[in-house]
């Protein structure tokens, strides 16, 4: 009886993080063992790279327009060519990459921000609280994902940041599951009975001895999304519904250019690819995640 | 089995009419108004007029008893954008285009990806099943349609001049728009199958009946392949109302004039009745998709019951 208020501080914490280290030991060594996932993430880190570096790789100025060569072609001046109103199109590939990665990021932490503290709720508590967020769920379901992100941006209208809060707020249905499911197979769970009768409270529980345990799953999520919110956000563009002039986008670049398909065929191509580049990598760096975070999903 | 359906149509029903709420609601909550660009210019009386024919002067409430009262009629009103029409002509003139693609998209994706499927997990772990499964999970998961939509228009008919650009008229209209559509949920497809095919192969009743001297085409039959459909049915069952309400982005792409032409507009003009109706349509058969699969669980797996499938 006399040892049990000594016991309730550090060791809980110091064995966490032995074993937990050891985890993501396991699991760098599994993602290294897969090359398809190690080039996917040297090329999505790339990705990102240029997206943050915009304004000072890109060769030209983003909104300069030059007239005197209008859907000039690739040149030595202009490497991939102009497009209608002359701005180059590397460099506005170039930023159009910092567009959707700001989307791309900003959209599932949204979704993370909504859903997860949701997830958690209904897990640990239970009862009346998972029936509602069960309810919840259900409801959103009703909507299909890129409907309900068009009507929000038909009632708001929208710019980049209100773009990645409403793709963000459609995806928080799914991190709230993934949290209520890992939180309901966790809470039984003999750590967690040890921390309950050790009288941590409930926040300390969840958050400091549940969530560990929980974040592989998470982790794999938040990347598997991002090449759904690139392709959704560059879709609505494409649609123009997205992002507006005078921002550079690679869907809007494909709206811009696709009537000029038969002249500069690379006017399309070039966001094509940046489309395509960006969704394959992530999907990848995603799945290998996956099998190295997760081990027991496949 | 009567009073889960009717449980089920019930809470259908709700949800669709809170949907509806929401969604009128939070359209009129926005400043402005459809005409306030189009007939900014009009004098103040002149815009009442405007407001009153469309029924846009009265109070919110009253509008959205207005809306659910001609719609219990089977009337969806005026759309702002064509006033000639009405939206029920609208809808009928463009909905069995994207029905066409939609119906010929499930088909083919449906057939390729159980087939490939299939393959894949008889052929487990050979150089078929790799090639498959990485051409599956590159080109139809991982990029998206439009992408692939794009990259055919550039090839097949702007290179190579085998098909045209897009459009709607020809029976060939039809073909690019299918195949870039397809490859998404044959790629899903194939993944279930592949699974489900997979976890039946190595369970001990398959194993019995090999020890017992089955063939190998009668084990796959009626032994594999009945069993590791099953789960299909409530996985792609869900699928159907996506398709059939259209892929906007490939529509867009091939400037087809089907439903997904006026979400992207009626989206621009604030075209509220029009929109009501589209969002409707998409939720009412999206939830209807899901009691049909989830029925469709019970008729065909003897295992499941109704009481157990609340979910």
């Amino acid at each position: 009886m006399t040892a049990v208020p000594v016991a309730a501080g550090p060791p809980v914490p110091t064995a966490a993080r032995r074993s937990s280290d050891s985890f993501w030991h396991a699991a760098w060594y599994r993602y290294r063992q897969n090359r398809l996932a190690l080039v996917a993430g040297v090329v999505a880190v790339f990705i990102l790279l240029v997206g943050i570096l915009a304004p000072w790789i890109a060769p030209h100025s983003d909104t300069a327009t030059d007239l005197s060569s209008v859907l000039a072609g690739a040149s030595w001046h202009h490497w991939l060519g102009t497009d209608q109103i002359g701005r180059d199109t590397l460099t506005r590939a170039i930023w159009g990459d910092r567009t959707s990665m700001t989307v791309a990021i900003g959209a599932p932490v949204v979704g993370l921000v909504i859903g997860l503290p949701l997830g958690i709720l209904a897990g640990w508590w239970g009862g009346v609280f998972d029936w509602v967020t069960l309810r919840l769920y259900e409801l959103f379901q009703m909507v299909p994902t890129i409907l309900a992100a068009l009507l929000f941006i038909i009632v708001f209208g929208v710019n980049v940041w209100k773009l990645a809060l409403f793709i963000g707020i459609t995806l928080w249905v799914g991190f709230s599951r993934l949290a209520r499911a890992q939180y309901l197979a966790l809470r039984e769970r003999d750590f967690v009975h040890a921390a309950r009768a050790l009288g941590a409270p409930s926040w300390r529980i969840t958050l400091v001895h549940i969530l560990p345990n929980a974040v592989g799953p998470i982790i794999v999520f938040f990347v598997q999304q991002i090449p759904y919110v690139i392709f959704t956000a560059a879709g609505f563009s494409f649609l123009g519904l997205g992002i507006q002039d005078p921002l550079a986008d690679w869907g809007k670049m494909i709206n811009d250019s696709v009537t000029y398909l038969p002249i500069d065929a690379l006017l399309v191509l070039v966001p094509i690819g940046c489309i395509g580049l960006a969704c394959l990598s992530f999907s990848f760096l995603g799945d290998g995640l996956r099998d190295a975070l997760d081990p027991t999903s496949r | 089995m009567v009073s889960y359906l009717a449980q089920r149509f019930l809470s259908l029903l709700f949800t669709l009419l809170l949907a509806t709420i929401a969604i009128f609601g939070m359209m009129h909550a926005v400043p402005g108004g459809p005409f306030t660009f189009t007939q900014g210019v009009l004098s103040p009386a002149a815009m009442h007029n405007i407001m009153v024919r469309y029924g846009l002067a009265e109070p919110i409430w009253r509008q959205y008893l207005n809306w659910l009262w001609q719609l219990l009629h089977g009337y969806l009103g005026i759309p702002f954008e064509e006033p000639t029409m009405t939206v029920n002509q609208l809808i009928a003139s463009a909905w069995p285009i994207t029905l066409i693609v939609g119906g010929l998209t499930i088909v083919l994706s449906y057939t390729l990806g159980l087939f490939f499927g299939c393959i894949a997990a008889i052929k487990h772990n050979t150089w078929i099943d790799s090639v498959i499964t990485a051409v599956v999970s590159t080109i139809g998961v991982a990029l998206p349609n439009y992408v692939i939509g794009f990259l055919m228009i550039e090839v097949f008919a702007v290179r190579l001049g085998w098909l045209p650009v897009g459009g709607w008229g020809t029976v060939e209209d039809v073909i690019m728009p299918v195949i870039a559509f397809s490859l998404y949920p044959m790629a899903l497809m194939e993944r279930y199958t592949r699974a489900s095919t997979l976890e039946v192969t190595y369970a001990d009743y398959v194993r019995m009946g090999r020890a017992r001297g089955l063939s190998e085409r009668h084990l796959l039959w009626k032994y594999i392949l009945r069993t590791s459909l099953i789960p299909l049915i409530t996985i792609m069952g869900p699928w159907i109302p996506n398709i059939l309400t259209g892929s906007i982005f490939i529509e867009a792409t091939f400037s087809l004039p089907g439903l997904g032409a006026y979400f992207t507009t009626a989206s621009l003009r604030r075209d509220y009745p029009l929109i009501m109706a589209l969002v409707l349509i998409v939720a009412a058969l999206w939830g209807l998709c899901f009691i049909l699969s989830d029925i469709a669980y019970v008729l065909v797996d003897p295992r499941v019951r109704l009481q157990g499938v609340s979910r």
